[in-house]
This record gives C-alpha cells, sequence and structure tokens, in this order.
C-alpha cells in the first residue's frame, strides 16, 4: 500500500503537499507534514477534545488526570521510547499502512474510505498542523 | 398461566444452554448503569410506555375511509399480538416480499384500512411497533433459518463487517470485536437489537432501530441509508440471528 506524493486536504486548510517515499523494505518515510514545528500544549488539547475523535476516546494515558480515558488501543505512556517520530507520525496519519484491518481511524487521510457522511467528504479528522502538535505531545511521553 | 410458564421453560432451558456454551449474547441491558436499567424494570416509570398507551388509542381508532380498526379484527392484543413481532423479519408469502414489523403494520394499514401507511419514524408507527412488539416480551429472540431469509442474512453480516465513514468503522469493529472494552467513559455493548423500539435517554424520546442504526453510521461520520432502505432491514436480519435467544425487552431504556 505504498503511497508516493499525493495530494492531501487538511480540514479547513490549503492543500499541501505530503512528502513521502518507499523505502528500500517497503515502509513508507513520511516527513513532517507543516513548516512549523509541532505544538504540545495544542497537541494535549487536541488529543482531549473528543468532538476531534481524539487519543483519549480509545487511549489510556496515566500521567493525564483525565476521567473515563478509553481502553480500546494500547496505554500510550511511554510510546516515545516504543515507537520512532517517523512511526509514530505514520500511524496518526493512517494506521493501515501498518494494519489493514486496524480499529485505528486514519487521522489524515481521505482515500480508501466508503460512504464518508455529505459533512465529512473530501476533509482529513486532524488538520496537517493538529498531526504535528499531536506527535509533538506523544514525543514527550518516554518510559 | 401457561403463557408465564412456556417463557419459564424456554428461557431456563435458554440459561443453561448459555451457561454451559460459557458464552451467548449479552443484552444492551447489562451494560447500563442500574439508574437506567431501573427506568425500564417498571412499566409505571418507563418512559416508553407513553407510546405504548398511544399504540392503544390507535389500535381503536376507526379508519377514515372504511371505519375499521386493527381492534375490529384483533380484539384482544395480549393473545392476538402474542409472539407476533418475533416472527419479523421474515418472509412474507402474500406480499412475496421479506419484510420487517413495520413494513407488515404497514401493509395491514394499507390493505385493510384502506389508509395511507405511517411514516418510516413517525411516532404512530412507533407507538403500533412499540405495542405489538410489548405482547413478545421475555420471549427469546428468533430467527427463522429458511431459503428467504438467508440471503438477507448474509448481506446483513456484510454490511456488518463493513468499515465506513471518515472514521472508518465497522460495525463489527466495536460491536463485536470491543465489546465490553471502555469507550471514553462508557462500556461498549454488543449492540443487541432485543429491546426496540428503545426510549433512549440521550434523545429524550423513543426511536427505533432505523434510527439507531442512522445515529451510529453518523457516529463513524459515514452517511446513513434511509429508514426503509434494504440496507437497514438486512442489517435487522442479521441482527436478529445475532440475538437469537436472547430475551426480548420492548420497549426498552437505554442510554
Amino acid at each position: 500500500m505504498g503511497f508516493k506524493i499525493s495530494l492531501a486536504l487538511g480540514a479547513g486548510y490549503a492543500a499541501i503537499w505530503v512528502a513521502t517515499s518507499v523505502l528500500s523494505d517497503g515502509v513508507t518515510a513520511i516527513y513532517a507534514l507543516t513548516n512549523t514545528a509541532g505544538d504540545p500544549e495544542n497537541g494535549l488539547l487536541v488529543l482531549r477534545d473528543s468532538s476531534k475523535a481524539s487519543c483519549l476516546i480509545c487511549h489510556n494515558i496515566a500521567s493525564l488526570p483525565d476521567r473515563d480515558q478509553g481502553r480500546i488501543g494500547p496505554a500510550l505512556d511511554g510510546v516515545a521510547t516504543r515507537y520512532s517520530e517517523h512511526d509514530l507520525r505514520l500511524r496518526l496519519i493512517d494506521a493501515r499502512h501498518i494494519n489493514e484491518k486496524t480499529v485505528m481511524p486514519p487521522y489524515f487521510s481521505t482515500e480508501n474510505l466508503f460512504r464518508v457522511g455529505q459533512k465529512w467528504q473530501g476533509k482529513t479528522i486532524y488538520t496537517a498542523q493538529e498531526v504535528e502538535d499531536v506527535l509533538a505531545f506523544l514525543m514527550g511521553l518516554e518510559d | 398461566m401457561k403463557r408465564l410458564a412456556l417463557i419459564l421453560i424456554i428461557y431456563a432451558a435458554h440459561a443453561q444452554a448459555q451457561t454451559l456454551a460459557g458464552s451467548g449474547p449479552i443484552s444492551g441491558y447489562d451494560f447500563m448503569e442500574p439508574t437506567t436499567q431501573q427506568l425500564q424494570d417498571d412499566d409505571f416509570i418507563n418512559p416508553a410506555f407513553f407510546l405504548v398507551d398511544r399504540g392503544l388509542a390507535l389500535w381503536d381508532q376507526p379508519s377514515p375511509t372504511n371505519s375499521k380498526s386493527c381492534g375490529i379484527c384483533h380484539q384482544d392484543i395480549e393473545t392476538d399480538m402474542y409472539d407476533v413481532s418475533r416472527q419479523y423479519p421474515k418472509y412474507d408469502t402474500k406480499l412475496s416480499k421479506f419484510i420487517n414489523l413495520e413494513m407488515k403494520i404497514n401493509s395491514e394499514i394499507v390493505n385493510k384500512l384502506d389508509a395511507s401507511p405511517l411514516a418510516p419514524g413517525s411516532e404512530d408507527l412507533l407507538a403500533l411497533t412499540s405495542l405489538i412488539g410489548l405482547q413478545s416480551r421475555g420471549l427469546p429472540m428468533a430467527s427463522a433459518s429458511n431459503a428467504e431469509t438467508q440471503p438477507w442474512i448474509e448481506r446483513g453480516k456484510t454490511i456488518y463487517k463493513t468499515k465506513r465513514g471518515q472514521l472508518n468503522l465497522s460495525c463489527a469493529d466495536c460491536h463485536q470485536d470491543h465489546w465490553g472494552d471502555r469507550l471514553r467513559g462508557d462500556t461498549i455493548s454488543q449492540g443487541q437489537i432485543n429491546a426496540f423500539p428503545i426510549f433512549r435517554l440521550i434523545w429524550g424520546e423513543v426511536g427505533s432501530l432505523q434510527r439507531m442504526f442512522s445515529w451510529c453510521m453518523n457516529a463513524v461520520r459515514s452517511e446513513p441509508y434511509n429508514n426503509d432502505a434494504d440496507e437497514y432491514l438486512a442489517l435487522e436480519a442479521f441482527l436478529t440471528k445475532k440475538a437469537q435467544g436472547l430475551a426480548i425487552e420492548t420497549p426498552g431504556v437505554r442510554r
């Protein structure tokens, strides 16, 4: 499922180019989606925001005081120790690149989706900057 | 009394089979907070019973065209409608069509009362569905395994397993593979359909099975189907099969 250079449309944002390349082992490399470095503080706001179909609905982060965190995906504590920034970005953008049957929504993809509701057609769940912001927060979660 | 005995026998046998198998369908009731369960437990406080009362009034309301009513032919609802809703969805030989209870009610209204069919999802249709559904309460959900039903079940299974919407989730992703897990503050249920129509607290009113389907599809940011779409009828057929054996709770109360 290697994607090369593809045009992605961040919700409410201008179209941006997602620069990717397929490495020799078939793993797709994805570089930062924006020129603005990710803001971990905003990342935390996004990650908590249920209206953005966000992380805490399914994942747990023990270091956060938030009640009612989800328990569907793995806990995100120490996630930066387990994964590289590159691999985490890939999972955020579209975890189907790692596991085609994943239950994790693709946060920055509009491809290969079925019957997307009118309101959401052509839009990604996160904007490019939101991906980078959430990523910046997650990269702070070391063991 | 005979009826109660029958229910008890069917239920005891079923409960035993479940215990032996170690698994079986679990009602959404078991995933509710005790306060929500209490609302369903008492018919006098169950808010869905306002609609059952409305159904009773409609039952005896004469048709404007031929003055007939449901009650003229089916005088004793408890006896005449006993075990009726449990038969649906099914292939109706007279109509040569696979139909659910709502479609059967409407065909009776059109053909026997010479009146206009009730709109899918309308309060009157919900009222009659609740009233008739109540007469099967306590009986185990059943699914016909005949040649006419099977293709609908298969189609429903495909729909159930198809990932959809911006969130790319299928019904199965949550209700088959992750029931019992925490989604924020809620525990995901098995999505069983044994209590419809239901009074849903977040709706503040009674809603149909089809409304619930559409609600779920919106939740995964997918385009819902129309209430009377074949896709929903197929899902209903599959989910009826999935709920087989589970006691009917109509009209239920859910979060």
